[in-house]
């Protein structure tokens, strides 16, 4: 059921984002007076406005009149939260609770944005408190419940779901998510008829239908599985969770070949499903075809590895919001599974932590590089010679990117300055790493004579470097192609 | 509890065959075998271990510096050392932290208690030379040089050794001039002819690279907790191939079995794809779990994602534990079960055929298996009803999992699953008797037939305290129980393979050393035969391709078949 796992519901405070603020409008109408008043009023109207930073400028004018009122660092909050940080938004919030700790719909705001982070023990606390305050709220519930199946306390999750459903028997994500915490517990037959409650209640369910379908796979009824499975496909065309499910309960049936193509259609609809691509390689093996097999493990493998390191960043985030290294890790995932957006967004959330961190700069660097955007990697390679003065790739590079851009004069520059400092390094300490860096100047300056007789000196320093034969290989060509 | 050989009155029990023929069966005798199977209520085992003599305590040397070598506890292992016809019970101990100044080695030290046949065991440690004072964790037994006496194999954090049975009630430590010692944190062990050249070779399973050195503490949710595996890298296993001359030579290298990333806690040595020769498995915590698949030419080649057994149905790597083989479908197939970490469901891989295997947990019945943290297990015939039944010792590591875990507690309930047949396995354990109710941190279990009455009872070894003895009080139905003697091939029989049919009845099993959670069980093979009198056919495929066949053996008894010469002895 790992797909499942990823949105086994949704979670409605986040769904009437347009209420909340009018709401919140209403509330400073009614509430604080003086200075603070305007601003704050001034910070939820242009938060509903979409205008972020003037809602940013507003709360905190409100927080600079008014350090104690909690709907100034509410709102700001809501601005991080809209912005994406949430490790920003977290602060505020918990902030906000210092001076309003009763706020239900604060600690339900936290404690959301701490699930989301992984922060699981935090995010429980909040949510039950939450429930405590607000206990006829089915919404609250049904966000501690999910806390709760996140942190795999099904039991738990199964009673906050019960008591969500008891005050609000209509909300079919409540039977879904009820459902879902059994199936994950093992409790097949309840599983069953929580998602035959949701059902009951909304035949087009996609979700309620897909998570019969597992629980009923998991039971041995294949052929039913198919069916309730078919069904959430053809209600949903892109419902990755299904196809997987269709691909277990074919694979069960030895039907090896129509699992596969459920199981592509659901890594086509999400490329980091590990789950589905390691069992399109149990599939294969099946099938006799094991170079197919073997080639779907190792991809599975790295997908698993991607998965495991992103839980690892996220967490990281979770725990310290305010550093950049959990950011620097997540760009790093991000870049390695080639979804360049989303590692550009996170190096630059690192580096809006700390303007001159320097594995973020490396990260954006390596990004920009490798996408081809030579400005950009310029730029950052400018910042990268000033936080390392004495890094001759960086060097070398920089002035490579300036060639590329046209700027001759720069590059050749940059690459003096760099030749100056790597070749006394070179004569005098003789170390092979040293004429390494020295013949990649040299290569970078366009000296490939030169640059073949640095390398061979650093080969003969350090003939057991697998490194180093490649580099005079390619140094050798340019030279061959230059004459 | 009769004396063995002796005939016992087969109980109302349903054989396989009379479940198979149930809806032509009158519909009051139906009736009746549906009430006695459902209900489970004679499943009993009785905890014995205040009567039976037995004072060890397994002592981790916890001082609540929360040191990662604590968390894994210890095996023990079920076997006749003296060749008396009763089963003895060898505890495993850790003891005090290795490398703490003023460390007391004799408050860890194994144990080994000799059966009376009577029903109580007497301490015979001394004199027999095994209370190894390392740090101990797993056991396993075999006659690796051939001579008749069962040999016994340490595995331990800081060393291993090696114990030859002399045949004269005492043993002695030959670890260094066989040449198995094995450094580090080496855990579970088995033996098994790997090379098939008529001698048992030794695996030897390695779990984490973590030293005193490199020890540190984590945190959850605010408490101080022992770090998990995943904090530190896994380390080498061992395969020592027996030179046949008392030596081994270590061929991990040349044979590919180095399992670098596996962090291994559980071994199994079986033939997963009846191929004739043993392939090895090695349960991982946290890593995919490990097949060697023999490759008939002294190389193994590593196939469980390739075979399905390498974690979950989703492909995940799990916090593996115990392991063992048995046919629980009764397709004549083995299958194997995997103990795991909470939250991770206990696996069955049920065997397809071809050496492919299928996650069927879930089915089976096992899918709620996620409090527990799952340690020593098998499939066994708890009731002589021909269907293995199985059971699973469990026990948290974090002492205060409590304080941040409101689904979970350190003491755990071992679980007794009841196969009921096409309906799979269903938790038995609160009807099951005295035995099965009380909270102990389980670590290491073996089974067998300690009091010789035909059915298997339990040995527990639980981390840091005392161990259960359960006593299978069942009334269950007929059986057979089969002590096999090696000429060409070893001479424990291990690797062996048994088929018996008993009217519609079929059964398969192998002999084999080690498995569980770093224990080792009876290597006599235990048959459950429901109703039947008579074991129409008895197949022994030995290790050496010979077969030993059968017909028309009486129920109820042990019986010794010797290779290529079928039985000839009956009762101890």
């Amino acid at each position: 059921m790992h797909a499942l796992a990823a949105a086994p519901m949704k979670i409605s405070t986040r769904a009437t984002p347009v209420a909340f603020l009018l709401l919140c409008l209403m509330a400073v109408r009614v509430g604080a007076q003086g200075p603070a008043t305007d601003a704050l009023a001034d910070g939820w109207r242009a938060l509903q406005a979409g205008q972020l930073l003037n809602a940013r400028q507003s709360f905190m004018r409100a927080v600079a009149a008014s350090p104690e009122e909690a709907r100034a660092h509410e709102g700001l909050a809501r601005v991080a939260e809209r912005d994406g940080d949430a490790a920003e938004a977290i602060g505020h919030y918990e902030t906000a609770l210092v001076h309003a700790p009763d706020t239900a719909r604060l600690h339900v705001a936290v404690g959301i944005l701490l699930s989301d982070a992984r922060e699981h023990g935090r995010a429980v606390e909040h949510l039950r408190r939450a429930a405590d305050l607000d206990a006829e709220n089915a919404a609250t519930w049904r966000a501690y419940a999910q806390a709760l199946w996140r942190i795999e306390w099904y039991p738990r999750a199964a009673a906050a779901y019960e008591r969500a459903i008891a005050l609000e028997p209509a909300e079919v994500w409540a039977h879904i998510g009820l459902g879902d915490t059994h199936l994950r517990a093992g409790r097949l037959d309840d599983a069953v008829a929580a998602y035959d409650r949701a059902l009951e209640r909304d035949a087009g369910a996609y979700a309620a239908h897909c998570g019969r379908g597992a629980a009923l796979s998991k039971r041995g009824e294949f052929d039913d599985a198919l069916t309730s499975l078919r069904q959430a496909v053809t209600l949903r065309d892109d419902y990755g969770p299904a196809y997987y499910e269709m691909g277990v309960a074919l694979q069960h049936q030895k039907n090896y070949e129509d699992a596969i193509r459920a199981f592509g259609r659901a890594t086509q609809l999400n490329g980091w499903d590990a789950p589905s691509v390691m069992n399109i390689a149990r599939c294969y093996a099946r099938l006799g075809k094991r170079g197919l097999a073997r080639k779907a493990h190792e991809h599975a493998a790295k997908l698993q590895e991607a998965q495991s390191d992103l839980a690892t960043a996220t967490a990281y985030i979770g725990r310290y919001p305010t550093e950049p290294d959990g950011y620097v890790g997540l760009g790093a995932v991000y870049a390695r599974m080639g979804q360049r957006a989303e590692a550009i967004a996170a190096y630059e959330q690192a580096l809006e932590r700390k303007p001159r961190d320097v594995a973020a700069h490396v990260g954006l660097g390596d990004l920009y590089l490798n996408a081809g955007m030579i400005a950009e990697a310029a730029d950052i390679h400018r910042v990268l010679v000033t936080l390392r003065p004495g890094d001759i790739e960086t060097r070398a590079m920089f002035g490579m990117l300036l060639r590329e851009l046209g700027e001759d004069e720069e590059s050749h520059a940059v690459l003096a300055e760099a030749h100056g400092i790597v070749s006394a390094r070179a004569t005098q300490s003789g170390g092979a790493n040293d004429w390494n860096l020295f013949a990649y100047v040299l290569y970078a300056q366009g000296d490939y004579a030169a640059a073949e007789t640095a390398m061979q000196a650093a080969i003969r320093l350090n003939p057991i470097e697998p490194s180093y034969a490649g580099r005079l290989s390619q140094i050798r060509a340019a030279l061959a192609a230059s004459r | 509890m009769p004396a063995l050989g002796v005939p016992m009155p087969p109980a109302a029990r349903p054989t396989r065959g009379n479940q198979h023929c149930w809806a032509t069966a009158a519909l009051l005798c139906v009736a009746c075998l549906c009430v006695v199977h459902a209900a489970g209520a004679d499943l009993a085992f009785t905890h014995i271990t205040a009567q039976s003599g037995v004072d060890f305590r397994h002592v981790d040397g916890r001082t609540g510096d929360l040191h990662f070598v604590e968390t894994i506890g210890s095996g023990c292992a079920l076997f006749d050392y003296d060749n008396d016809g009763w089963l003895d019970i060898y505890f495993v101990n850790a003891g005090e932290m290795p490398g703490r100044e003023g460390r007391d080695g004799a408050a860890g030290a194994n144990r080994l208690y000799r059966n009376a046949g009577d029903g109580t065991f007497t301490d015979v440690t001394d004199a027999a030379g095994v209370g190894d004072t390392g740090y101990g964790v797993g056991v396993c037994v075999g006659d690796y040089d051939n001579d008749g006496w069962e040999d016994i194999f340490v595995t331990g954090y800081g060393a291993s050794a090696l114990y030859r049975n002399r045949g004269d009630g005492a043993f002695d430590d030959v670890t260094e001039s066989a040449g198995v010692y094995v450094d580090r944190w080496s855990t579970a062990a088995a033996f098994g002819d790997l090379d098939a050249d008529g001698d048992l070779d030794l695996y030897v399973a390695r779990y984490c690279a973590w030293t005193l050195d490199e020890h540190r503490v984590c945190h959850e949710h605010g408490n101080e907790v022992y770090c998990g595996p995943e904090e530190y890298d896994g380390d080498a296993d061992v395969l020592f191939l027996n030179r046949g001359d008392g030596t081994f030579e270590d061929a991990t290298q040349r044979a590919r079995v180095t399992g670098d990333d596996g962090k291994g806690l559980g071994v199994l040595i079986l033939d997963h794809d009846r191929d004739g020769d043993e392939d090895i498995y090695v349960a991982c915590d946290g890593t995919p779990n490990l097949l060697y698949s023999n490759l008939g030419d002294g190389t193994f080649g590593e196939v469980a994602w390739l075979v399905g057994t390498d974690g979950d149905d989703a492909g995940n790597a799990q916090g593996s534990m115990g392991v063992d083989f048995g046919d629980y479908n009764g397709d004549g197939m083995l299958d194997l079960v995997v103990t795991n970490f909470q939250r991770q469901y206990n696996t069955i891989y049920r065997n397809d055929g071809g050496g492919f295997f299928a996650d069927v947990s879930f089915i089976v019945g096992l899918g709620r298996t996620l409090p527990d943290v799952s340690w020593g297990t098998a499939f066994f015939d708890a009731d002589n009803d021909g269907w293995a039944d199985l059971f699973v010792a469990n026990g948290h590591i974090q002492t205060n999992i409590a304080d941040y875990d409101p689904t979970s507690t350190y003491r755990q309930q071992n679980r007794l699953y009841r196969n009921t047949g096409p309906s799979g396995f269903v938790d038995v354990t609160a009807t099951a008797g005295d035995g099965l109710q009380p909270l102990k941190a389980g670590r290491g279990a073996a089974f067998g037939d300690l009091d010789n009455d035909g059915d298997v009872d339990i040995v527990v070894s639980n981390a840091n305290d005392a161990p259960d003895i359960l006593r299978n009080d069942t009334v269950g139905g007929s059986y057979l129980l089969v002590d096999l003697v090696g000429h060409d091939s070893n001479a424990s029989g291990i690797g062996a393979e048994l088929r018996a049919a008993a009217g519609d009845l079929r059964v398969v099993k192998e002999a084999r050393s080690g498995g569980s959670y770093v224990s080792h069980s009876d290597l006599r093979v235990h048959i459950g035969l429901g109703l039947a009198t008579t074991v129409d056919a008895l197949e022994v495929r030995w290790p050496s391709g010979i077969v030993d066949s059968m017909r028309d053996v009486p129920a109820n008894r042990l019986i010794r078949v010797v290779e290529g010469a079928g039985i000839r002895a009956e009762g101890p």
